[in-house]
This record gives C-alpha cells, sequence and structure tokens, in this order.
C-alpha cells in the first residue's frame, strides 16, 4: 500500500498562503526554484496553489527569485 | 467525522451563498511601507490604510501590524523623479471582504499611497490561511484587538483545530470552504 505523502494532504492544509514563508520554502531548491511534484510528492491541485503562492511570495520578496 | 463538523460546513455554505448573493467577496491587501517611517509613523500610515478601505464599505477580518522585514531582493521606488534603494521594509497585511466593484477604487488609492513600497491584492477566503508562522500572527491580532477591538482574537489560534466542536466556535470565525467546485 502506498501512504499519503503530499505534505499539504497530511497536514490538512487546504489553502496555501503566500505569507507563509516557513512552508512554502520547504520546496524552493536553494537556488529559489520551485521543485517539481516528482520529487515533492504534492498533490496536483496543491503543486498549482503551491505554485501560485510562491509567485506571490516572490513578487512580495519574501522569497528570492534567483538565490546564490 | 463527527456530526458537529457537518455542521460547520453547513454552516460555511450558508453564508458563502449569502455572500455570492450579496456580491461579497473576501480580499486581502499584503504591503510594504518604507522603512524610512519610525514606529509612530508605521501605526498612523495603517490605520489611515484602512480607513481607506473602511471607507469604500470594506469590513475587516484579520490583520497583521507591519513588522520590520528583510527583503529578499532590492526594491526601488521613484518618488519625484528620485530612485530610493531598499533592502528592508515593514510588511503588515489586512484582510477584508467588500464589493467587487469597490476593489478597484481601493487599488487605485493604494496605488497613489506615497509610503508604500510594494502592495498585492489577492482574493482569498474568509478562514485563516496561514499554517506555520502562527504564533506570531496571533499575538499580532491580539494586540490590535486589544487596540481596535476586533472580534477574532481567539479565531487566529482555532481556526486550524480540525477537531473544534460546532457549539464553541464564534460566529464568523471558523469556516471551512465546501470542496464542491
Amino acid at each position: 500500500m502506498i501512504t499519503k505523502q503530499c505534505y499539504f494532504s497530511q497536514n490538512n492544509i487546504k489553502h496555501i498562503d503566500y505569507k507563509d514563508v516557513d512552508v512554502i520554502s520547504k520546496f524552493i531548491n536553494p537556488h529559489g526554484r520551485i521543485i517539481g511534484r516528482k520529487r515533492s510528492g504534492v498533490t496536483a491541485k496543491s503543486q498549482r496553489q503551491l505554485a501560485t503562492a510562491i509567485k506571490r511570495a516572490r513578487f512580495m520578496a519574501l522569497l528570492p527569485y534567483v538565490a546564490n | 467525522m463527527p456530526i458537529s463538523c457537518d455542521n460547520v460546513y453547513a454552516m460555511s455554505t450558508k453564508t458563502e451563498q449569502h455572500e455570492r448573493q450579496e456580491g461579497i467577496q473576501v480580499y486581502e491587501l499584503g504591503f510594504h511601507f518604507v522603512p524610512t517611517l519610525s514606529e509612530d509613523e508605521v501605526v498612523v500610515q495603517f490605520s489611515h490604510l484602512k480607513s481607506l478601505i473602511e471607507k469604500k464599505g470594506g469590513t475587516f477580518i484579520s490583520e497583521e501590524t507591519p513588522l520590520m522585514t528583510k527583503l529578499a531582493y532590492e526594491i526601488s521606488k521613484t518618488v519625484k523623479a528620485t530612485k530610493k534603494r531598499y533592502t528592508s521594509a515593514f510588511f503588515g497585511w489586512v484582510k477584508f471582504s467588500v464589493n467587487p466593484e469597490a476593489i478597484a477604487p481601493i487599488e487605485k488609492e493604494v496605488k497613489a499611497f506615497e509610503s508604500i513600497l510594494r502592495y498585492i491584492i489577492i482574493t482569498t477566503v474568509r478562514e485563516n490561511t496561514l499554517v506555520g508562522s502562527r504564533e506570531a500572527v496571533s499575538a499580532a491580532t491580539l494586540a490590535a484587538s486589544k487596540k481596535g477591538g476586533s472580534k477574532e482574537a481567539g479565531s487566529e489560534a482555532e481556526a486550524s483545530v480540525e477537531t473544534t466542536p460546532a457549539d464553541e466556535t464564534p460566529v464568523t470565525s471558523v469556516e471551512e470552504t465546501p470542496i464542491a467546485e
């Protein structure tokens, strides 16, 4: 049996907030790029929300566009 | 899930339908104030910003008073032909519900706000969406409620607890969005 892996399903997070930098920064790599679904195991629905949240956080300079 | 949970769902659908009929949408305005303001000035500017929303018929749901944060990259703002660069700012947000027709004039005024370095207006849901930094937020809301007398002091902390009994919840605090789409 395959166990549930999606972080957001496991923690019952229905809405991903761009201000939640602690949560969404788990899903960016050291360069600041968004980690894909294959690696993160996030459901398609959550991944779409996550991508939006990360992009909003970048716009508001809470996360970097490019990190070195 | 116990029956009480179903009640919460039923309640939320009712209020949401009601809101849809009324044409009310929940928005959130996130913003950065320029770091050159003093702590007192920030409070003044924040209340000024809120009065602007209130004037257009907005009702506040929750907020976080601006706090000094380091920016992930440099942001520049041009005021009267002088370009200034900032690496830190006061970040705050306010969540409110308003008629969608009023959001464009609100944005226009926010855009003209001189102490705002950058802002974002998004549509969101009434319930609390913050997970990670909840303690900080609820503390901020508490502090705000002490000043402004807002109603959702406990809601921030309560909203995330999935087994909250329905009879204990305040009237508007916990509202799960039904998954039906």
